[in-house]
């Protein structure tokens, strides 16, 4: 492998980066997500990409990857000005990108899915035996010992992400791109990536590394490249950015004054968890919640702090019965032991959990504002089930009065509301089954500036109220500022735990980032 | 059909019915063409414009064709009515790019009811020597819809649940051969064996129901076996046989015995002959259908659990017991039509009802309650039912051929549910 110095040497023409992205931006609608980004990738190095959530890596990552095509700026590959117009079109440029979701099809064999779509064939017939021959010649290469001939949906996940490289590797990739390869490995598993990332570094492939662990960044990177609020704050040696340095270019700006949280006196003890665990599912290495103990006082906002597979949304899930019986620990509403058994008991003890995705999981679309405004609360106000249309108008109108929706009419599906109204209607779907206990997940999630600030002012008022509300967003300024105390998740275990006078930026990051604090009671 | 008599009434009739095949192929043809219309808005402007001459293209070939075989009067009438057609589909598409002004136009509600109305026009311009004007036409046709109705609304359930019951059409076999067996062979007094039978087939519904929601599996797939088995059942419950009138003695000669008087009743008329009571039931299950589905809890749960069930369990919709009760609504409802059909044939047939699923897939379909579920309702579905009835009526009282019929009956679906599709 050359040495360092050499690769400092400009005039070097072996020097010029395979990859080149300058002034790269774009937009989502009126959503500017990239703007201005530039990224050099070499030949032999692993450049680590780095940001918080939202930053714009994965975007930045898609259209090198082809995948979204409408962007402002150049990427010149090898001196050459392209522009990849499909995922197909950048594997052809020799750039592979391994994106978190696998894009393996499972009910192949793993030889069949390395050449995938660039078979072995003669007229039109493939040659299963000499696809299966380089395959197993080019898994052998790699040092990875994968049987060729078994199923992709029956290897564990780390096999996958290997046979993923592989498939990378049969198309010639000089670049190969992995978004947080190792969310779903184990250690054992994580040394056999790094090997091979060291193997293919010389090889003289460059590697984009993202990932949020800090540990690994150490590690692994050469380079690293941190992105803010779709900004490029800058480009340096790993050697360079010692931890405390890089997680002050990662969190940076200044929370400006933009949260309205008055703090309600904290009354009595609304929730409490003693070991909370979420069982692991099928194909779960580890449970995605374990051991959690936090409290929640009536009038308190707690924050949950984490990155992503924090385990922070299972937490919500599990407590709110949406796993049934698959948790386990205690936890008390009010004093009184919750009984978990599905959503529809939690709703019933007084337990509302807005979900992060409302398009998925929060709201049915296809009914109308008053439908899905009173759908969790309809047991309440329907007698023998039978149902009152003019009760739910007067209840859904006093609802929208207290989330300051706006809807041409309350009979139109909601479907064809803006996204911010779309969460006002979930908000008022919870409220109207008058919660203890209110779990937010990503609540200002894809909304505009306005509801955004209408949500925090309702996260105020229902406190005032009593209400205990736990939240969880990847927006560091969100947390920080609406929250009362914080709890920080990483892997699913309780990090660290800060009052909001002593919670700063860095301190909350760098705990989501894995680092034990020493000063957890 | 080698060498036709002119002047017979036959030919007449079959050269009806070319007019009628021909017609509808132009309303198909219309509709479709504003379907490409509102699809390809921004063509090149000749493509759209040679797309748009479709009709004419089709009117012009009608008018050919209608010269050549059929009267004058005949000949006048498909070029009327081709116009009237080349008319709506214009309307229709100045309706689509005029969004505000004719929206309405949009609603699954204004195009069931247009798909109706365009029947009937079928049936007023191709009346069969006036056949359509008569008060006992319009009787038969809303009786024999009746069943396939009773079916559909089943059918509405399930659908807008998110889930499909293909065993409709077997279930209601059992509960005819059921039932006969219960009022002819054993003499069961109705107040008896009316319930039983009920219960027979909201039992099968439940199972199948209880096999997709409660196992987790696809309802195309436990309905699919619900179908044979069911209709296993029937002809183990039957021996094999239709249980009619004709009882076997144990000597092996048969006895005939009389019509029950349950029978008889199902399959009179009211109002002066002019109302079937088989209507009447339908009409009435489709009430009782529409309140539970428009009124109770259980039809909001039904439509959140179509519409996105993971939101629904979230929001606490007992997702498991409200979709096995659809099924077992979709089997009860089968079981009235059980009822219908032994009383109208006056036998229990173990062969009978077979495809019947399909008819009431297609009513649900062209109504405008959508596949996916979540979106619908027993309106569309009353609307549906009368459409696919008229348009029986009519093919069959101009002695349309059978071939023909199933033909173009297929092709009004695809061209229903293609001016059903939402636009966004």
């Amino acid at each position: 492998m050359s040495p360092p110095s050499q690769a400092a040497d400009a005039r070097n023409i072996d020097n010029e980066p395979l990859v080149r992205m300058v002034g790269i931006s774009k937009k989502f609608g009126a959503n500017q997500v990239l703007r201005n980004v530039d990224l050099e990738i070499r030949a032999g190095e692993v450049l680590v990409l780095a940001g918080e959530n939202g930053a714009g890596k994965s975007t930045l990552i898609k259209i090198l990857g082809g995948v979204h095509t409408e962007f402002d700026g150049e990427i010149w590959i090898q001196g050459r000005l392209v522009r990849p117009k499909s995922p197909s079109d950048a594997a052809a440029l020799g750039l592979a990108v391994i994106y978190q979701e696998l894009s393996l099809v499972p009910t192949m064999t793993v030889a069949d899915n390395v050449f995938l779509g660039r078979s072995i064939a003669k007229r039109g017939f493939v040659n299963h035996d000499e696809q299966r021959r380089r395959a197993q010649r080019l898994l052998g290469q790699l040092g990875i010992e994968i049987p060729v001939e078994s199923r992709v949906e029956n290897l564990p996940l780390a096999q996958q992400q290997l046979t993923e490289i592989a498939k990378a590797l049969a198309r010639n990739a000089r670049v190969i791109v992995m978004d947080e390869p190792t969310s779903a490995l184990n250690a054992p598993e994580v040394e056999k990536l790094f090997s091979l990332v060291k193997d293919l570094k010389q090889r003289g492939c460059g590697i984009v590394y993202i990932t949020h662990k800090m540990e690994e960044i150490q590690r692994i990177a050469d380079r690293i490249t941190v992105l803010r609020d779709g900004e490029h704050v800058g480009t340096a040696p790993a050697s360079d950015l010692p931890p405390a340095r890089l997680i002050q270019w990662l969190v940076g700006r200044e929370i400006v004054e933009q949260f309205p949280r008055h703090a309600a006196t904290p009354g009595h003890e609304r929730l409490r968890l003693r070991g909370f665990t979420v069982l692991p599912t099928r194909g779960q290495l580890r449970p995605p919640v374990e051991n959690v103990d936090l409290v929640v006082r009536a009038g308190e906002i707690v924050g949950i702090g984490g990155l992503q597979g924090s385990g922070a949304s299972e937490l919500f899930m599990g407590l709110f019965g949406a796993y049934g019986q698959n948790v386990r620990g205690e936890a008390l509403l009010d004093g009184e032991p919750l009984r978990i058994q599905s959503p529809s008991a939690a709703i019933s003890q007084g337990v509302a959990l807005l979900t992060n995705d409302r398009k998925a999981t929060g709201l049915v679309l296809s009914m109308s504002v008053i439908a899905n405004a009173t759908l969790a609360g309809l047991p309440r106000i329907s007698p023998m089930g039978w149902r009152r249309p003019a009760v739910e108008r007067s209840i859904t109108a006093r609802l929208c009065e207290r989330v300051s929706l706006r809807a041409a009419s309350l009979d139109m599906e909601v479907e064809w509301l803006s996204g911010g109204n779309q969460q006002k209607v979930a908000l008022a779907k919870w409220l109207q089954t008058e919660p203890r206990l209110l779990l937010l997940d990503e609540p200002t999630r894809g909304i505009d500036v306005g509801a955004k600030r209408e949500v925090y002012h309702l996260m105020n008022a229902l406190t005032q109220q009593g209400l205990a509300i736990l939240l969880v967003t990847s927006e560091l300024p969100e947390l920080l500022a609406m929250s009362d105390r914080i709890v920080v998740l990483h892997r699913g275990m309780v990090t660290a735990e800060f009052d909001s006078s002593e919670a700063t930026p860095e301190r909350v990051l760098a705990s989501a980032m894995g680092r034990q604090m020493a000063n957890r009671e | 059909m080698a060498h036709q008599n002119q002047f017979s009434p036959d030919s007449a009739r079959a050269r009806a019915g070319t007019g009628i095949f021909l017609g509808s192929l132009l309303i198909l043809i219309a509709l479709f063409s504003a379907e490409v219309w509102a699809g390809f808005g921004d063509l090149d402007q000749r493509l759209q414009t040679a797309i748009s001459g479709l009709p004419g293209i089709g009117s012009i070939l009608g008018l050919a064709m209608s010269i050549f075989h059929c009267h004058a009067l005949t000949a006048i009438k498909v070029v009327f009515y081709a116009g009237s057609i080349i008319g709506l589909a214009i309307a229709a598409r100045a309706g689509r790019e005029a969004r505000g002004v004719a929206s309405w136009l949009n609603l699954p509600v204004c195009r069931a009811i247009l798909a109706l109305v365009l029947v009937f026009l079928l049936g007023v311009v191709f009346s069969a020597e006036g056949a359509f004007g008569i008060i006992g036409t319009h009787r038969d046709a809303l009786r024999q819809a009746s069943v396939f109705g009773l079916l559909a609304c089943g059918m509405t359930l399930v659908i807008i649940g998110g889930g499909i019951d293909l065993g409709v059409g077997s279930v209601l076999a059992l509960v005819s051969v059921t039932f006969s067996l219960m009022s002819i062979h054993w003499g069961w007094q109705p107040w008896v064996s009316v319930p039983a039978c009920l219960l027979l087939g909201a039992m099968c519904g439940g199972l199948a129901g209880t096999i997709t929601a409660g196992f987790r599996i696809q309802p195309f797939v436990a309905t699919l076996a619900m179908m044979v088995f069911a209709r296993g059942l029937a002809k183990t419950v039957s021996g094999g046989t239709k249980v009619s009138t004709a009882v076997r003695n144990p000597d092996g000669t048969f006895r005939y015995v009389d019509v029950p008087a349950v029978f008889r009743f199902i399959d009179s008329r009211i109002l002066d002959g002019n109302l079937s009571v088989v209507t009447v039931i339908f009409v009435v299950c489709a009430v009782l259908t529409w309140i539970l589905l428009a009124r109770h809890r259980w039809g909001t749960h039904l439509y959140a659990i179509g519409g996105n069930e993971e939101a629904a369990r979230l929001s606490g919709v007992p997702v498991t017991s409200t979709k096995i009760l659809s099924y077992v609504a979709s089997g009860l409802l089968a079981g009235v039509a059980g009822l219908c059909q032994a009383a109208q044939e006056q036998q229990g047939d173990p062969e009978t009802g077979a495809g019947y699923e399909l008819t009431a897939i297609a009513i649900v379909v062209i109504g405008g309650t959508t596949l996916t579920g979540g979106r619908g309702g027993i309106g569309l579905t009353l609307l549906g039912t009368l459409t696919i009835g008229y348009l029986e009526k009519i093919l069959s009282i101009n002695a349309v051929p059978e071939a023909s019929r199933l033909m173009l009956t297929g092709v009004i679906i695809v061209a229903a549910v293609l001016a059903q599709r939402r636009k966004r």
